[in-house]
């Protein structure tokens, strides 16, 4: 399990370092150069030329790649001139309310769709089990900016249930004791994710059932249920960490639609916020940071999976 | 997202290194029979009487599969053949100025009109071309380069392998829609770009899935064979893995144009959308919220509606599709 | 729902013309708050017993915080949500325009700092006579203070936004304090007074001797700044030295609040935490009353800024009872107005709220390139023809586009001189309209210039040469009529505008092509003019925003159209408007021959200017209706009543 682990480790720092080579070529594509994208559209020549003397930019393009990554690695990315702020500064106020946002979506969509995926299968091809699947495939479809203004229209204006807005508190307790405002965007975010969790864990649970071993729990005799929740959930749980892993770039995804759709000052909403002014250094960050918050919570996924699966924890290194 | 499946098995092909056979032997000898043949064989390899029926039946058994392909092919022609019989303004703006603005339904206009004047059972018609030709173009440019960049990482193996597997992680870590953003910022928005960028995003899943499938068809015997005889590498990655592949490439390029409407959706909602006059879906539906508080329902529903049969239909075939592709590897 | 209404109704200033204006018809305004004339219109409540003191949360418009602190700043952090919003409240500039709950345009002498200058010698001096302002650290603001702007901008001309080469400070020859309440300015000719009151002196913001320092930790005044001489090297020197702290201090963020720098103000409000303000990283403000205010009237209620991203966010806000005064999304307004000033029937939703339309003095325009190789190389060469651009702006149907798009909360351009809000610099031609809808004026104008024109293909040039009847000079023959207007994306009414102008245009054979781009993209590309050297390959461009009469509070061109002016977008260049421009800077004719041949001329395609804001204001709040043209903020004189 360690040369898995040594393995795995090895290909994020690598494809680390892939993402930051990207950004570079990105940089160096936009027209004007990081010049104008640092000093914003209405830069005068002078000012121009005297930034790109002062950070390097007419030095060989091998000795910018290789500052660049510098800086990277040491999260200097850059500022933004439209705010006034440094990038670092920016994301450090944002990340952490997406990190809520999204860890709680993970959470409750976890804790939604596997009890949601057994029941299917204990109703299995019952009425049930059809509303289910049906409701899964709707929500799947449905864009999510459709869902989160139909929620705030009809839970928020319509019903005075919750506040039409996600927490707005600065800081991550603040955003925390106002559970109320949570409670939408949270719904919102993870909608898709409870569909397609659901559905896995149905098709998946479905599978194992017919598999040999569990054929031969019950022909040693083993109610239903025991073989229900004790092998056939266990078995069919373990890829749910591989899943949740590779849905973990989807849930970030969706977190800029929800952000937008809820004012809520996290990653996403500071990514479309400078897309808009194209504000590149900040762009740029934002996708960098969110980018390895990615990779990590891969390689977590892939730590439990191989913690979890037995063939992998016992195989030859 | 991707059929989660799929993408699991092969994330754990990845991790175990576990390769599992996907042909069984008569498929092997066919293929060889092929090659010594000297034949065409590009063809799909189960595409033999028997089987090749089956898989059909077995597809049109699935109710929710024909229920799909109805609606798209209902919604092929509503878009392309609507417009000919329900004649509309969709692209004068200035015509479009005399009419009356966010009508509801009547009147001469069976949807009601949106903030500009236009038709909106017209427009939907109009905006359908666009969102399903974004939809197929972005899904068909990311199957093939995908099925091929995968294809040849996975045959030709050794250090080339894990350099473009490394490339690939690389760009799936970098989440959607902020790379989709990245991109239509840096790229001045047409769209061919669109098509481009959604295509960009959505190449790296078929190239995982058919690097897997590569992996797994290198080990057979009959391909070990090929290369005795002298095959060069390029045949057998055109002749034999590809064609092998296809039902997996079929089946996620299914579930890829759903994903690619609900991602032109979503940049449309953002504000990188499709430019005017053009318009599709999702920016009609993303225009449409703006008015959920006022009531404007026939600006918000109908769009909505569209997408979401459309992306639910393309669904259901890929999963028919998919449990088809099971009937035809328990062929042993 | 999206966020393309980031920049709705929202104006970006290039740069500030310099702005003199007579005396407006303050009663008219007064007249249109109560008045009810138009069927259907809301009317802003009156009336109630007056409570002290409470907080008002204003919603920000969408995607634009304040982020920049000093009032000394370049281009790129000239803002109306930095200067009017923000600055001003807390460093009162020497000269204020326009008045609280009026639609005046004027000069406002009570809340300036000083007297209006008194011009003399020919009109070659000028002499300030400050009043007795207090700085909150106790000192007073003093002639060093005005003084230490002037060495400033001596100093630092590249880091001034309106800089205008050859104007403020290049013709202030000496600037001297001859009191400690007087300052006396020496220009370097005769110069309009007016002029030079609206548009130059209206540039002076004063700087407590608390900044005049290099460190956190200085003396004040031990910079330099402010006590040099104007116009010495050494001066200059140590300008530069302090600029650079003070910039270096106003790009922290996180300081604003708790720096003893930005805690010296004169104005009504302050964001130091100390007294209970706050600046929040996001963009969330928090400006409570300075008590140690001069001015004629001192604040009770306590501001909050909110930051929203998208304006439907903060409509949702609005209706969810978390704001006090916002305002509402353009598309949610579901009446029409008959006066872009007057409040038509509010959305039914916000029964708490009224309407009040926010007009700017400003107007709209998409350009032309004159020196553009587009169009196969003769882009420039139609575009310079008179007769086209009237054939243009004859396809333009702005009262149309205004009632369909805009319902009605938008004032069209029929010149350079704003006809809304009310003032008397606009004259009875402008206001005429000289180019209405007109498609066969504008057929005709093109056919009896030599043009074949073929409906919704392209137009040729048959008749080439230069007299009356052809194409006109460097056209030649079987030259075509096919352009691409770029357009910034992100605004509805703009892009529904573009499509119908450009189907307008088509449908007369001048062949139209749009290009939607972000707003940055377009700015840059468009806003700026063709330097020379560089190929002009850009054709058209509207970047939607126009331009705003502020700190240039006097219409008068200089910057806008002269000859290689810096926001000359188009590269116009006209000897007589030149002529005339010069005149309206150094004489004191009246703007009439300048405005009037500008809108025949039509250098810029006129577009209609929305209402920058359509403000909604709680029921129980008095004192802010209607809102000054310039875009400022006056809340010391909102209160609350007791319903």
């Amino acid at each position: 399990m360690t040369g898995f682990l040594v393995r795995r480790l090895l290909q994020a720092v690598v494809v680390i370092i892939g993402v930051m080579a990207f950004m570079f070529i990105l940089i160096h594509l936009i027209p004007g150069g990081e010049a104008r994208a640092v000093l914003g559209p209405r830069a005068q020549p002078v000012a121009i030329a005297q930034f790109n003397k002062e950070n390097g930019l007419d030095l060989p393009l091998w000795d910018q790649f290789v500052r660049y990554l510098w800086n990277l690695a040491h999260f200097q990315l850059g500022r933004s001139y439209y705010l006034n702020q440094n990038v670092t500064q920016l994301i450090a106020t944002a990340l952490p309310k997406t990190l809520i946002l999204v860890g709680i979506s993970t959470v409750f969509a976890v804790v939604v769709a596997i009890p949601l995926g057994v029941y299917q299968v204990v109703r299995r091809n019952k009425p049930e089990d059809y509303i289910i699947t049906g409701a899964s495939f709707i929500l799947y479809a449905m864009p999510a900016f459709l869902l989160g203004t139909l929620l705030i229209l009809w839970f928020a204006i319509d019903i005075k249930i919750f506040p039409t807005e996600a927490p707005q508190a600065p800081t991550v307790l603040g955003v925390l004791s106002d559970p109320l405002g949570l409670v939408l965007p949270v719904l919102t975010l993870s909608a898709i994710t409870i569909a397609s969790f659901s559905r896995y864990m149905r098709s998946s649970m479905m599978e194992t059932m017919t598999e040999d071993f569990v054929r031969t729990a019950r022909a040693k005799g083993a109610a239903p249920r025991r073989v229900l929740y004790v092998h056939a959930l266990r078995n069919a749980i373990i890829p749910i960490v591989t899943l949740l892993g590779l849905s973990l770039g989807t849930i970030v995804s969706g977190a800029v639609i929800t952000e937008s759709v809820f004012n809520y000052p996290g990653m996403g909403l500071l990514a479309v916020n400078s897309a808009f002014r194209e504000d590149l250094p900040t762009l740029l960050g934002c996708t960098f940071v969110v980018t390895i918050a990615t990779i990590l919570g891969n390689l977590l996924a892939d730590i439990l999976y191989a913690v979890v699966d037995p063939r992998i924890r016992y195989a030859k290194s | 997202m991707q059929n989660p499946e799929d993408l699991v098995r092969a994330t754990q092909q990845e991790q175990d290194g576990a390769i599992a056979g996907e042909t069984g032997p008569l498929e092997d000898l066919d293929a060889l029979s092929k090659e010594l043949g000297g034949g065409p064989s590009g063809g799909d390899v189960v595409s033999h009487g028997g089987l090749g029926r089956r898989i059909l039946s077995v597809f049109f058994e699935n109710k929710l599969a024909v229920a799909g392909v109805v609606v798209i092919v209902a919604f092929l022609l509503f878009c392309y053949v609507g417009p000919l019989v329900y004649h509309t303004n969709q692209t004068s703006a200035s015509q479009a100025l005399f009419s009356p603005d966010n009508a509801p339904p009547g009147n001469g206009h069976p949807l009601g009109t949106d903030s500009s004047g236009f038709d909106i059972l017209g427009r939907l018609m109009y905006a359908g071309q666009i969102s399903l030709l974004v939809g197929f173009a972005a899904a068909a440019i990311a199957s093939v380069f995908g099925a091929l960049y995968g294809a040849i990482s996975g045959f030709f193996g050794s250090w080339l392998d894990p350099v473009l597997m490394r490339i690939v992680d690389a760009f799936l870590s970098i989440p959607v829609l902020f790379l989709a953003i990245v991109l239509a910022t840096v790229f001045r928005p047409s769209l061919t770009v669109f098509i481009l960028v959604i295509a960009f995003v959505s190449w790296l899943i078929p190239a995982r899935l058919i690097r897997g499938q590569a992996l797994s068809l290198r080990q057979r015997e009959y391909v070990q064979a090929v290369r005795v005889m002298g095959g060069s590498r390029t045949r057998i990655v055109l002749r034999h893995i590809i064609p092998n592949s296809i039902g997996t490439i079929i089946v996620n390029a299914t579930f890829n144009i759903a994903d690619a409407i609900l991602l032109l959706a979503a940049l449309g909602f953002i504000g990188l959308g499709v430019p005017a006059p053009q318009t599709d879906w999702g920016s009609m539906l993303s225009n449409g919220v703006n008015y959920a508080l006022d009531g404007y329902w026939w600006e918000i529903y109908p769009a909505g509606l569209c997408i979401v049969l459309v992306v639910v239909a393309f669904n259901f075939i890929g999963d028919a599709l998919r449990d088809a592709l099971e009937v035809r590897l328990q062929q042993r | 729902m999206g966020l393309k209404g980031i920049r709705t109704g929202n104006p970006l200033r290039l740069g500030r013309t310099l702005a003199l204006g007579a005396i407006t018809l303050t009663c008219l305004s007064l007249m249109l708050i109560g008045t009810a004339g138009s069927a259907g219109a809301s009317s802003i409540p009156t009336g109630g017993t007056k409570i002290s003191g409470g907080t008002v949360r204003w919603a920000e418009p969408p995607g634009t915080p304040p982020t920049y602190i000093f009032p000394f700043m370049s281009a790129s952090n000239e803002s109306v949500d930095n200067i009017a919003q923000f600055q001003y409240m807390m460093y009162r500039p020497l000269y204020m325009f326009g008045f609280p709950s009026k639609n005046s345009t004027t000069l406002n002498p009570t809340l300036s700092l000083a007297a209006s200058p008194t011009y003399g010698n020919n009109d070659t001096t000028a002499t300030v006579a400050l009043k007795n302002y207090k700085w909150s650290d106790g000192e007073s603001v003093t002639a060093t203070d005005v003084l230490f702007f002037m060495n400033m901008l001596h100093a630092e001309t590249a880091n001034w936004y309106d800089y205008v080469p050859g104007l403020f400070p290049d013709n202030v020859k000496s600037v001297v304090a001859t009191s400690p309440s007087e300052v006396t300015f020496t220009f370097n000719k005769s110069y309009d007074p007016t002029w030079m009151t609206y548009n130059e002196m209206a540039q002076i913001t004063p700087f407590p001797s608390a900044w005049d320092v290099t460190s956190t930790t200085a003396a004040a005044g031990s910079g330099g700044c402010s006590t040099g001489a104007y116009g010495a090297a050494s001066t200059d020197a140590a300008c530069t030295s302090v600029y650079n702290f003070l910039n270096g201090q106003s790009g922290n963020i996180s300081s604003f609040a708790t720096s003893p720098i930005w805690g010296v103000v004169d104005g009504p409000y302050t964001v130091a935490a100390s007294k209970g303000g706050s600046f929040n990283s996001s963009g969330a403000v928090t400006l409570v009353p300075n008590t140690s205010y001069s001015g004629p009237q001192k604040a009770t209620v306590t501001v909050q800024e909110l930051p929203f991203t998208t304006d439907n966010a903060e409509f949702n806000a609005l209706l969810g009872g978390n704001l006090d005064v916002g305002y509402v999304p353009q598309q949610d307004i579901t009446e029409n107005t008959s006066n872009a000033t007057n409040p038509g029937p509010n959305n039914p939703r916000l029964t708490n709220f009224y309407l009040t339309p926010w007009v700017l003095y400003g107007f709209n325009y998409a350009v032309y390139k004159f020196d553009s190789t587009g169009d196969g190389g003769n882009a420039g060469a139609i575009q310079k023809q008179l007769y086209f651009r009237q054939a243009m702006q004859s396809m333009v149907d702005q009262p149309a586009m205004i009632s369909k798009f805009l319902k009605g909360y938008g004032v069209p351009t029929y010149g350079p001189v704003p006809v809304l809000p009310k003032n008397n610099l606009v004259d009875a031609y402008e206001q005429s309209n000289p180019y209405p809808y007109n498609p066969s004026r504008a057929k005709s104008l093109l056919s009896s210039h030599g043009w074949k024109v073929v409906p919704n293909g392209v137009d040729t040039c048959q008749k080439p040469g230069t007299s009356p009847t052809e194409c006109g000079a460097d056209i030649p023959k079987g030259a075509k009529l096919d352009f691409t207007m770029a357009y910034a994306s992100g605004t509805e009414w703009q892009e529904q505008m573009m499509t119908v102008e450009q189907s307008a245009w088509n449908s007369i054979g001048i062949k139209t092509s749009l290009e939607s781009n972000t707003f940055p993209t377009v700015i840059s590309d468009y806003g700026a003019p063709c330097m020379s050297g560089s190929p002009c390959t850009v054709e058209e461009g509207w970047w939607g925003g126009g331009w705003e009469y502020s700190p240039d509070y006097y219409p008068s061109g200089e910057t806008l159209f002269q000859t290689n002016a810096g926001s000359n977008s188009s590269n116009y260049s006209d000897a007589k408007a030149d002529t005339l421009i010069a005149a309206t800077n150094t004489t004191s004719t009246s703007l009439d021959s300048y405005e009037n041949y500008l809108a025949k001329q039509v250098p810029s395609i006129w577009e209609p200017n929305a209402d920058y804001e359509l403000t909604e204001v709680r029921n129980t709040i008095r004192g802010i209706a209607p809102q000054n043209p310039f875009a400022n903020l006056f809340p010391e004189y909102w209160y609350y009543v007791k319903k």
